[in-house]
């Protein structure tokens, strides 16, 4: 697995670690690929947001996943400082992603959902005029 | 040999890319604020990865810095917009 220290050497983590993470990466970018697709495939707003916000979500967890499975590998071998800031900034780099993504998904959801009630809200007086008018 | 990491990037760079034009060319707002934030999480794991194969963490502080600012002007506009409509 790449990644190159100070002196511009190759550093490799052991084999089992990097058979998890290439793992985790290939699920990172499938399950981006996934939230796109969502995104141009999917009918209505809401739809296209759930799809496309979770399977974001998925594959921000499986990167970061991969990134702090390096870190600590590295960090476990050579005990240099470097991989430990690495591990303390993908933490603090996800914890803006998933609490931005959230802020945003609970705006729209709303929003949507507000939209949906209000549609529901006509339906039924279109209803009840159409039957008093029938009586 | 072809770097992981790089190659990562690279991928999630592009479908950052196109997520970013689905945010330019779509004409509802609410699409546009979701596209736009999948986008700055796209962008910011690809320059996650991007630090690793660069050895260059600064690229990351950077992105912490970048989603700060863009997430808190989608938030904001999102949130102006609804109240906007209520």
């Amino acid at each position: 697995m790449a990644g190159k220290n100070k002196g511009g050497r190759c550093r490799m983590s052991s084999f089992s670690a990097d058979v998890v993470i290439w793992f985790l990466l290939a699920a990172g970018i499938v399950f981006a690929g996934v939230g796109i697709m969502g995104l141009l495939i999917f009918p209505d707003t809401r739809s296209r947001m759930f799809t496309a916000f979770r399977a974001t979500a998925i594959s921000l967890g499986a990167v970061c996943l991969a990134v702090l499975m390096y870190g600590y590998t590295l960090f476990t071998e050579s005990g240099d400082s470097v991989y430990l800031g690495l591990i303390f900034r993908t933490l603090f780099l996800a914890f803006i992603l998933f609490a931005g993504m959230g802020a945003m998904y609970g705006i729209i959801r709303e929003r949507t959902g507000r939209g949906i009630a209000e549609g529901r809200g006509r339906v039924q007086e279109e209803d009840l005029k159409n039957g008093e008018e029938a009586n | 040999m072809i770097d992981t990491w790089l190659l990562s990037a690279g991928i999630l760079g592009l479908l950052a890319l196109g997520m970013l034009l689905r945010a330019a060319r779509t004409p509802s707002p609410d699409d546009r604020s979701v596209a736009a934030v999948v986008a700055v999480a796209l962008a910011s794991m690809a320059a996650l990865t991007l630090s690793i194969a660069w050895n260059a963490i600064i690229v990351t502080d950077l992105f912490i810095f970048l989603d700060i600012c863009c997430l808190g002007i989608a938030i904001w506009q999102a949130k102006t917009r609804g109240a906007g409509a209520a």
